[in-house]
């Protein structure tokens, strides 16, 4: 293997507050060239801060921004060449749709020939070409991000930021057009930023995912990596696991707090001590033998939704102690009150430590 | 106009002497105060001012003696100046304040609170304190003569119409800076920071983002500025020397030559002139899509 | 990019430092020029500080009936400015009158015109009205003014009120009386206050009108600064300007609080 070139954009120990809040700690991070990263994360973890430090709409207090191995830190927004969509959509509002798409390729002084070109074929693109004349105000939103998404890559940035981009949409039109991101950013293999606090979005368009949390880059790998093997008790709530089961660990055998049983899940040898097992609703079994035994939990059927093609339970497995799980629709014919036994596959069983739960308080 | 039909409509419906309309009898007070103590006297104005010399009437001599004379045109081109000169100066000093109170800062309260303080006390006190601070002896002078040295005469300020036109952009400019500032703060910030992204320097933002957002609220605040300046009566009743706009020269035909009737008639063409320059204030303001009562 | 931040911050702050001073200077002014004795000719303080000012605004002018006047005057104007506009407000807001926009219009106008293009109007009738030289013609004159404005902060007090809670008390048990006393008055308090004090500030600030209707016994405070300043008496004139000069001050504070300055627009007026 040869040396790794360098990465598209990295960041370097960058650390940023306002007043007394600090919004980055010493964050760090290297995104090659064409990969498309999201920033995933609750409110106020500094995601939508390190975007537009990476922007440059905000300096750092400390670190660095290096594009392609250049130090832009310094460097003002407007010669940083970078691509934007916001979440308010920000279209000019008393220009055309294709004075908005043409207006960066105007202040680049790109001549006119090249300029209308552009522009078509940034509208072909996201499937506008029949609304070039109409004013923002004429569109839905969702054809008015997609000018946005037009006008950010018309001239080719070298980065390309999506703060938020479907947040402001309804349900139907945020998978259509999270669909069409990912197709322009793949066939444009342009290096994508992408900021979310929805893990489904996150987990559909990226090809890395940097969980963020007070500050700080908490995980950072593939999709993939983060749905299945969460680093930390944050991690793990804020991608969807639904059931979380306290534990005490050791060799490898999880004694459940409640005394009503013991895990053993796949990964539990290095860690001994309190922790907490993770599994998604999706992964619990509800078998139909009362067969006791390792992973598995004798529990009360407290609550079910019928949701149209699954249905979900709510099981108490213990004083209070709740755990959701679903079963296609038919597949389990249980009712309020029932006894039921399930099966917590060791396999789909994510185990850290209890001490990092410490770090899922809401942290300044 | 379909509002106006919208009304008609339901109000046919609606209006019937039994049913008791409750809203009559809550604005009938205050109709009849305006209708007895305001509008009798402004048709009374009306009247008056189609008088002649010696009870003859009705004639238009009073307002013919005032627009076709060299006094009269001159009171209306000094007035028309003093407001053009003061509303374009005005303007282009709430821009300015306006962008520095877009961002959050430390004391921001009490400057919006200064820029309120010329409407808010008697117009007597501001002006009698532009006089004072703006005399040949004044701070003004003794700075530029005394400190830095800039000139070696004092300037020549107070009742010179510079001086004037200064003492309305004082005066005035709160109308203006009060509209500029709602506007602005209805612009998205992100739009700027769009068109930086772009790589757009601040000044194209500026020039090709920022200023056509603002032209509406630019023009509704130039308009309101501009009325204030024209119906302005006590900054130049004591600081106007020998200049008298319309205002202090109907206050001055009235009281010192006593002529009641050319000075109703001059009362007159102020207030319809006013009224149309009120009708486009209104109209520009909604244009600039806020809604003011 | 820090160096052209910081830059921008200094011009900022240097701009807002010129816009001050533009401001508050008038005001040191006449502060100065009323405490202060000997203050001609190109100094920057005045040589010494002295309260003489006041004591002759009050010997030559009688500054405290003066004061009186204008206080009677204006809590009249302000009792009658509310007396007017809050069942007018009232019916606007909360009633479907037909005409709307033609009577809000016909109300707001004496506050479109300029004061001096129906003052010669006003006196006109008021002296045939035996109104000039009184109180309570002053204090009317001052109502066409203040009563407008009061319908203006009033109405949208009144909009405001959301028809469900007034609802809600009723289905709660609330009889006439309650409601008025415990939702009604609670809710529009702020909208009564802002209203009562614009009312008292008009009047109490107004001069255009006041001109052509006072008379020696009625004389206002801005009218004697008009006539000290007239005189020649800078220094009594800035003495009546400071009392002048207190209650705008202190509304000011208290306004910015109750309405929001946008509100302000369509009301205040300075001629």
């Amino acid at each position: 293997m040869t040396a790794a070139p360098l990465p598209r954009l990295a960041l370097e120990h960058v650390r940023k507050s306002f007043g007394s809040f600090l919004a980055l700690a010493d964050v760090g991070l290297a995104v090659p060239a064409g990969m498309f990263v999201s920033l995933l994360g609750p409110s106020g973890c500094g995601k939508t801060t390190l975007l537009r430090l990476i922007a440059g709409s905000i300096v750092p207090d400390q670190g660095r921004v290096l594009v392609d191995g250049e130090d832009v830190t310094g460097v003002p927004t407007w010669h940083r060449n970078m691509g934007m969509v916001f979440q308010s959509f920000a279209l000019f509002p008393h220009m055309t749709v294709a004075e908005n798409v043409a207006f960066p390729l105007e202040v680049r002084r790109e001549p006119e020939g090249l300029r209308r070109r552009r522009v078509t074929e940034a509208l072909a693109m996201v499937h506008l070409d029949r609304h070039a004349g109409a004013y923002p105000r004429q569109l839905s939103g969702g054809q008015q991000q997609r000018v946005g998404l037009a006008r950010a890559i018309v001239y080719r940035p070298r980065i390309l930021l999506l703060d938020e981009p479907l947040s402001n949409l309804d349900a139907g039109l945020r998978e259509e057009l999270r669909f069409e991101i990912g197709e322009v950013t793949r066939r444009l293999e342009i290096t994508s930023v992408y900021v979310t606090h929805d893990q489904r979005e996150a987990l559909a368009l990226s090809d890395r995912i940097a969980v963020m949390q007070a500050g700080r880059i908490v995980q950072f790998d593939t999709p993939e990596v983060i749905h299945r093997r969460p680093a930390s008790a944050f991690v793990a709530g804020f991608v969807g696991y639904a059931n979380s089961l306290t534990l005490e660990m050791q060799g490898g055998l999880g004694r459940l707090a409640a005394g009503a049983g013991a895990l053993r899940p796949a990964d539990g040898r290095g860690i001994s001590g309190p922790a907490i097992a993770f599994i998604h609703a999706s992964d619990v079994v509800l078998c139909t033998s009362a067969q006791l035994g390792e992973n598995r939990l004798v529990c009360h059927v407290a609550a079910i939704a019928f949701m149209g093609d699954h249905t979900e339970y709510v099981l108490e497995w213990g004083q209070g102690l709740k755990m959701k799980a679903v079963a296609p629709v038919g597949a389990a014919s249980l009712v309020r009150g029932d006894e039921v036994t399930v099966f917590l596959p060791a396999e789909k069983l994510v185990v850290v430590p209890a001490d990092a739960e410490a770090a899922d308080a809401p942290a300044r | 106009m379909r509002t106006l039909g919208a009304e008609l409509g339901s109000s046919r419906r609606r209006w019937s002497l039994l049913a008791a309309p409750v809203w009559a009898l809550g604005l009938l007070p205050l109709l009849l105060f305006l209708a007895a103590a305001f509008y009798f006297p402004v048709l009374y104005t009306i009247v008056e001012s189609l008088q002649g010399k010696a009870g003859v009437g009705p004639t238009l001599a009073n307002y013919t003696s005032f627009v076709a004379s060299r006094a009269g045109l001159d009171t209306l081109a000094l007035t028309l100046f003093l407001s053009i000169a003061a509303t374009i100066l005005a303007v282009g000093f709430c821009l300015p304040l306006g962008l520095a109170l877009r961002r959050r800062f430390r004391g921001k309260q009490a400057i919006l609170f200064l820029t309120m303080l010329p409407i808010i006390i008697p117009t007597l006190v501001g002006a009698l304190g532009l006089l004072i601070l703006y005399d040949r002896t004044g701070w003004l002078n003794f700075f530029l003569v005394h400190v830095l040295h800039v000139v070696h005469e004092p300037l020549l300020i107070d009742y010179t119409i510079p001086g004037l036109v200064l003492f309305y952009v004082w005066m005035f400019f709160p109308y203006g800076a009060l509209v500029i500032l709602s506007g602005l703060s209805a612009i998205d910030p992100a739009l700027e920071e769009a068109g930086r992204v772009m790589g757009a320097p601040p000044l194209v933002v500026f020039r090709r983002i920022l200023l056509p957002l603002l032209r509406p609220s630019l023009l509704a605040g130039a308009i309101l500025i501009f009325v204030q300046c024209f119906g302005a009566f006590s900054v130049p009743l004591i600081a106007g020397g020998n200049y008298q706009p319309i205002a202090v020269r109907i206050y001055t035909v009235a009281t010192v030559f006593l002529d009641w009737n050319r000075a109703s008639a001059m009362a007159v063409v102020m207030g319809i002139i006013q009224c149309v320059l009120v009708i486009a204030y209104q109209r520009a303001n909604r244009a600039g899509g806020s809604t003011t009562l | 990019m820090s160096s052209v931040r910081a830059g921008a911050g200094a011009l900022r702050a240097v701009l807002l430092l010129a816009f001050v001073l533009f401001i508050i200077l008038p005001f040191v002014m006449v502060g100065l020029q009323a405490f202060g004795s000997g203050w001609f000719g190109m100094r920057l303080l005045p040589p010494t500080w002295t309260l003489r000012w006041f004591g002759w605004a009050i010997k030559t002018v009688d500054l405290v009936q003066v004061l009186v006047n204008t206080v009677a005057i204006a809590l009249i104007a302000t009792v009658v400015s509310l007396a007017l506009a809050i069942p007018a407000a009232w019916a606007l807001a909360r009633h479907h009158v037909p005409f709307k926009s033609a009577l809000i219009a016909a109300i707001l106008l004496p506050r479109m015109i300029p004061e001096i293009s129906f003052a010669l109007g006003v006196a006109k009738v008021f002296y045939a009205l035996h109104l000039i030289n009184s109180y309570l013609g002053i204090a009317l004159a001052h109502v066409i003014l203040a009563a407008p404005f009061a319908v203006l902060v009033l109405a949208s007090t009144f909009e405001t009120m959301d028809a469900r809670l007034l609802e809600a008390a009723r289905v709660l048990g609330c009889n006439t009386p309650q409601l008025f006393r415990k939702v009604i008055l609670p809710l529009a308090m702020p909208g009564l206050v802002a209203a009562a004090l614009f009312s008292f500030l008009a009047s109490y600030n107004d001069f255009v009108l006041t001109l052509l209707v006072y008379g020696p016994d009625t004389v206002t405070l801005p009218v004697q600064t008009y006539l000290s300043i007239g005189g020649g008496y800078i220094s009594v004139a800035s003495a009546i300007s400071v009392i002048l000069l207190i209650p705008s001050l202190l509304f000011l504070f208290g306004l910015v609080r109750l309405v929001r300055p946008e509100n302000l627009l369509g009301g205040l007026k300075g001629a």
